[in-house]
């Protein structure tokens, strides 16, 4: 997951234009990162942090976000509890804003 | 709520950016139409092809294109529309000859001449395709090469717009609606044909892809047919063991591909090599490339678990030299791949990789996504059988063996793009301005924005990781009573589905991406069900043969009425004159070596 040093962000944009998930969102005049959830972080996308013209972004190590091991596939509860999978189907959300 | 409006006309509208759908577009305007391309991600950047676009399979002038057909077809287990994949095979020449005019950059021999290299295909030593290798490997500039021939062209792109149902007249497709994904206004297009590219979908954990499930339900929901949805290929993960390896890294693709054919050995908790008790394990005489292969590997892992023996590792202190091949073999491609490795090694306190093959190392497997074989089902000129609608890429059937691997699915988005974009030209240019049907616009509106209207349900997080839970309890060894309990499940979960809440924009697309996945999870349970055999990606423990005799059909799926239709079709290997067949009888493809 990129981390970013709003110190060093000018601004520019680059990292939200080139996201293939919407993960990362401008805020005024720096970057945020918006949608931690849904970066993939893994094989060759880092493409926030190759694109940044200043070095702002570093990466954060996120170890969730990687994967299950096959150690897990057949173990369905750990895996559950693992991805913080309620065991009710119906689930309560945030209502909309 | 008040949002902005857009009605965009065009002649040819085409959904998703990647390698099917560029070459559409670039193919479509060159034949005089306007054509429009919508991504939901930064087109360029977005989809699998910027990952995939390390390996391509071609043919050269002169290669034995009969052999390389039959080894597609044999892997996809005779479901694979022969026409097709000599289409692709056949044109794959010409495609990277286009790629080139574009200035997508390949590797090199010192001569100069483009480096390619025949290799093993991963089901069999007994047969070969040729590689070539795009340089640098894996990154999304030679898709920005591809889009600049199209902007170019005069190809308009439209970008983080989500497209979410095809508009439909008269039985004839006519155009699309969706929305901003970032600001959320509404998007409607009118076109005279539409090319669905929108590439195949994958379940958490954090897949590696990302394309969505909508391209292919958008499909199915206007009329067209899916086909071979039984079909599911689990891709393998490398995951670090005992803090030397980067589970994730590009790198790990390498050790996957590669790491094989130089000597990682697959072994169990005891250290044993379980792939050598199957006779398969005789197929491949001096190496032991079950890289891309899962399907292979699925069973006998989980024999091994079932006798405790789990988990399984890669060994890779038999390659010690693995670091020296690779660098040979690319050159100096690879140090963009080391940089990053050794980055997030450094991020997590492991192993920069250099140190990685000094020692004797484990790295365990893991799950990397499971990805559905099949999709929409398209002629060999990218039709589908509604008119105006066409489809290319792995969107479309691509388990019918046009595609094992990011290689030889690329080459059939090459070919199928291309002509999906020369056929859909020249239905638009045969066809009058579309009547669109406004009440229809409406109703598909309202629905596409329901989520943020509920104050209360199911997150797309919640609704996904629950499909996930029941897909790999059924899906990695299916047996009946794990499909009917799948069945089960994912019917309670359309009720949820029914339900989802979406905070923002961006959930809203999480929303649809989340439904469309649950539908097609479940029509691939219901078709699992239904063939009760073992044929190509599709392995069920309690039909573990491949029946020759009564399975040499397709089952296709269409939706009527709101309702799931599925039927078993007889695969025309007479009708058609097909050249290759396969032998009549039922084959144990677990046969364990005398």
């Amino acid at each position: 997951m990129p981390e970013i040093d709003l110190e060093l962000c000018m601004g520019c944009g680059v990292c939200e234009y080139v996201c293939p998930n919407d993960v990362i969102r401008m805020r005024g005049q720096k970057a945020y990162v918006e949608y931690p959830e849904d970066c993939v972080s893994i094989r060759n996308c880092w493409l926030c942090l190759k694109a940044c013209p200043v070095d702002a972004i570093s990466w954060k190590d996120h170890t969730d976000n990687i994967r299950i091991e096959f150690t897990a596939s057949f173990a369905w509860e750990e895996r559950k509890r693992a991805w913080g999978v309620s065991t009710e189907s119906k689930s309560r959300a945030r209502p909309p804003t | 709520m008040s949002l902005s409006e857009q009605v965009v006309a065009t002649d040819v509208l085409i959904i998703g950016a990647g390698a099917a759908g560029l070459f559409a577009a670039i193919r479509a305007k060159e034949a005089g139409v306007d054509v429009v391309v919508v991504d939901k991600a930064q087109s360029g950047f977005g989809g699998a092809s910027p990952i995939g676009m390390q390996l391509i399979n071609c043919a050269f002038p002169g290669d034995d294109i009969d052999h390389f057909a039959l080894g597609v077809i044999d892997y996809s287990g005779y479901l694979a529309d022969q026409d097709i994949v000599y289409a692709i095979i056949g044109e794959s020449y010409d495609r990277i000859q286009d790629l080139l005019r574009w200035g997508v950059e390949f590797m090199r021999e010192e001569k100069g001449g483009m480096r390619t290299q025949i290799t093993d295909q991963p089901y069999s030593a007994e047969y070969k395709s040729r590689l070539v290798y795009p340089a640098p490997p894996g990154r999304p500039v030679h898709m920005l090469k591809i889009k600049a021939a199209a902007l170019g062209l005069g190809v308009k792109f439209v970008d983080r717009v989500m497209l979410t149902d095809l508009l439909t007249s008269e039985g004839k497709v006519v155009g699309a609606v969706g929305f901003h994904t970032q600001q959320g206004g509404f998007y409607q297009f009118k076109a005279k044909a539409v090319v669905v590219a929108s590439g195949t979908f994958s379940l958490p954990p954090k897949t590696v892809y990302y394309p969505g499930a909508t391209g292919m339900a958008l499909a199915l929901r206007a009329g067209a047919e899916l086909i071979n949805m039984e079909q599911g290929k689990l891709f393998k993960c490398e995951r670090g063991h005992r803090g030397q390896g980067v589970g994730g890294s590009s790198m790990s693709t390498y050790f996957s591909d590669y790491g094989e054919w130089w000597g990682t050995r697959y072994v169990n908790a005891k250290g044993e090599e379980f792939m050598e008790k199957y006779e398969l394990g005789q197929r491949l005489p001096g190496r032991r490339h079950w890289g891309p292969d899962w399907r292979l590997f699925i069973p006998a892992i989980y024999r091994e678990w079932k006798e405790g023996k789990g988990p399984c590792y890669m060994d890779l202190s038999g390659c010690a030299n693995y670091w020296e091949l690779l660098r040979k073999l690319y050159d100096g491609y690879c140090d963009d791949h080391v940089r990053e490795w050794d980055y997030l090694a450094a991020v997590r306190g492991t192993l920069p990789i250099s140190e990685v093959w000094r020692v004797p190392a484990e790295l365990s497997i893991g799950t990397g996504g499971l990805d559905i074989g099949g999709g929409i089902r398209v002629n060999v000129d990218s039709e589908t059988r509604v008119p105006g609608l066409y489809a290319a890429g792995t969107v479309t059937e691509t388990c019918a063996g046009v595609a094992y691997g990011a290689a030889s699915s690329l080459t059939a988005c090459f070919t199928q793009g291309h002509r999906a974009g020369i056929n859909a030209a020249k239905y638009a240019q045969n066809h009058p301005e579309p009547v669109v049907n406004e009440e229809e616009v409406k109703r598909l509106k309202r629905e596409l924005y329901a989520p943020l209207e509920r104050e209360a349900g199911i997150t797309p997080d919640d609704l996904l990781a629950n499909v996930a839970v029941i897909v790999y309890r059924s899906d990695v060894i299916k047996n009946e009573s794990r499909l009917k309990r799948a069945v089960e499940g994912l019917r309670e979960l359309r009720e949820d589905a029914a339900n989802l809440v979406a905070k923002d924009y961006h959930y809203l697309r999480k929303c649809h991406r989340a439904k469309d996945t649950l539908a097609l999870y479940d029509i691939n349970a219901r078709t699992s069900l239904i063939r009760t055999e073992s044929r190509g990606d599709h392995y069920r423990e309690d039909y573990p043969l491949m029946d020759n005799d009564d399975w040499l059909k397709w089952l296709v799926v269409r939706l009527i009425a709101g309702k799931i239709q599925i039927t078993a079709e007889e695969i025309p290997f007479e009708g058609k004159g097909w050249k290759h067949r396969p032998k009549p009888g039922k084959i144990d493809i677990w046969r364990l070596k005398e």
